[in-house]
């Protein structure tokens, strides 16, 4: 009788260290991937912003552009008065 | 031995669990930011989205005004061919309505920011403008050396120049003179009268009137057309008894009054009879 109780008492801790431990495995694995989500986004975030800075320096230059354009359109010399 | 099992069991459980709580913290703050970081992405996103639509818009503005630009060097050169040309013309043909044209032209031009084609119209206007004014100065000056060719012998002008002789020129053709000819002479009431009319169907003028005002010397070749007209029903006009009437068989008054009609004032009024009757001589009709 006690040898079987030893021996169900032995099945129940192996079973529930063995449950604690996926459990473990499970929550290692989803920080993982919450932190490669995390780098992911920020890299996008990252090459967004450098792809920003240049198509904005583009766009000041085109407006000083356009600027220029309408100051020399808008010049009334040589015409009638 | 059951209360050293039971000690390890209770230590070995609450260490599973902090374990398991760290981790859960841990995730917690990775996924919150992770939010931050996909609403900054998602921003980021969407400003490239409207640079590049901007980028495309300010890209056509540009070619436009590069495309406008290019062919407004044609309109200025046409401008100011057309300045020389009424340069050319003035005192001779009146370019009122002509520079009316190419200042609206050229208003079209200034205000066009995309459209070359209304540049390139603009210069067509203002180049046939230019050939229409010189035009009519090729036909006013044709018109002038004929006139020279008839009565009296001799120049239009003495002392009163070209430009003179064209100042006194240009008011009678304002008046409605164009076809009348005009001569300067300092016979007029022995020189007394600033400008004469003759029966033979010409004008004359003294030099010095040359330099009047643009509406006293209309008004001046008004009256003196005026006689022209006259000149035309003589007969019947001195034979009229309404012309004795009203207007005392003075050609000088009713001169006045026939040039009140074409809207030159002098200094004599009229009355509306007078002017009514005055303008049925410049149609030929003695009432």
């Amino acid at each position: 009788m006690r040898v079987i109780a030893v021996i169900v008492g032995a099945v129940l801790l192996l079973g529930g260290g063995a449950l604690v431990v996926a459990a473990d495995q499970q929550r290692l694995a989803a920080l993982a991937a919450a932190r490669a989500a995390v780098a992911e986004t920020r890299e996008r975030l990252e090459t967004s912003k450098a792809v920003n800075y240049e198509l904005a320096e583009t766009l000041t230059a085109l407006r000083a552009q356009i600027a220029e354009q309408e100051k020399q359109l808008a010049d009334t010399t040589g015409l009638l008065q | 031995m059951l209360a050293v099992v039971v000690s390890v069991a209770v230590i070995v459980v609450a260490g599973a669990i902090e374990r398991a709580d760290g981790l859960d913290t841990e995730r917690a703050e990775a996924i919150a930011e992770l939010r931050t970081l996909a609403v900054s992405a998602r921003d980021a996103a969407q400003r490239t989205d409207y640079l590049e639509g901007a980028i495309g818009i300010a890209e056509d503005d540009t070619a436009d005004r590069a495309a406008v630009l290019a062919v407004r060097p044609a309109f200025v050169a046409e401008i100011a061919a057309l300045s020389e040309a009424l340069g050319r013309a003035d005192g001779r043909v009146d370019t009122t309505a002509d520079r009316a044209s190419a200042l609206s032209a050229q208003q079209a031009v200034l205000a066009e920011l995309s459209d070359p084609a209304v540049v390139t119209n603009a210069t067509a206007t203002v180049h046939a403008l230019t050939a229409k004014i010189d035009g009519d100065v090729a036909a006013w000056q044709t018109a002038q050396q004929s006139r020279r060719g008839s009565v009296p012998a001799g120049p239009a002008w003495a002392s009163s120049g070209p430009d003179g002789y064209a100042r006194v020129r240009a008011a009678l053709d304002r008046v409605g003179g164009g076809g009348i000819g005009l001569y300067e002479s300092e016979s007029c009431a022995g020189g007394t009268a600033p400008a004469c009319a003759n029966s033979d169907g010409y004008i004359k003028y003294r030099a010095d009137i040359a330099n009047w005002s643009v509406d006293r010397l209309n008004w001046a070749m008004a009256h003196e057309l005026a006689h022209i007209y006259q000149f035309r029903v003589w007969g019947a006009l001195h034979s009229s008894s309404a012309y004795q009437t009203m207007f005392g068989g003075d050609p000088e008054f009713l001169a006045n009054c026939m040039a009140v009609v074409r809207g030159f004032r002098g200094s004599v009024g009229c009355s509306v009879d007078q002017q009514a009757w005055a303008s049925g001589i410049w149609v030929g009709a003695v009432r």
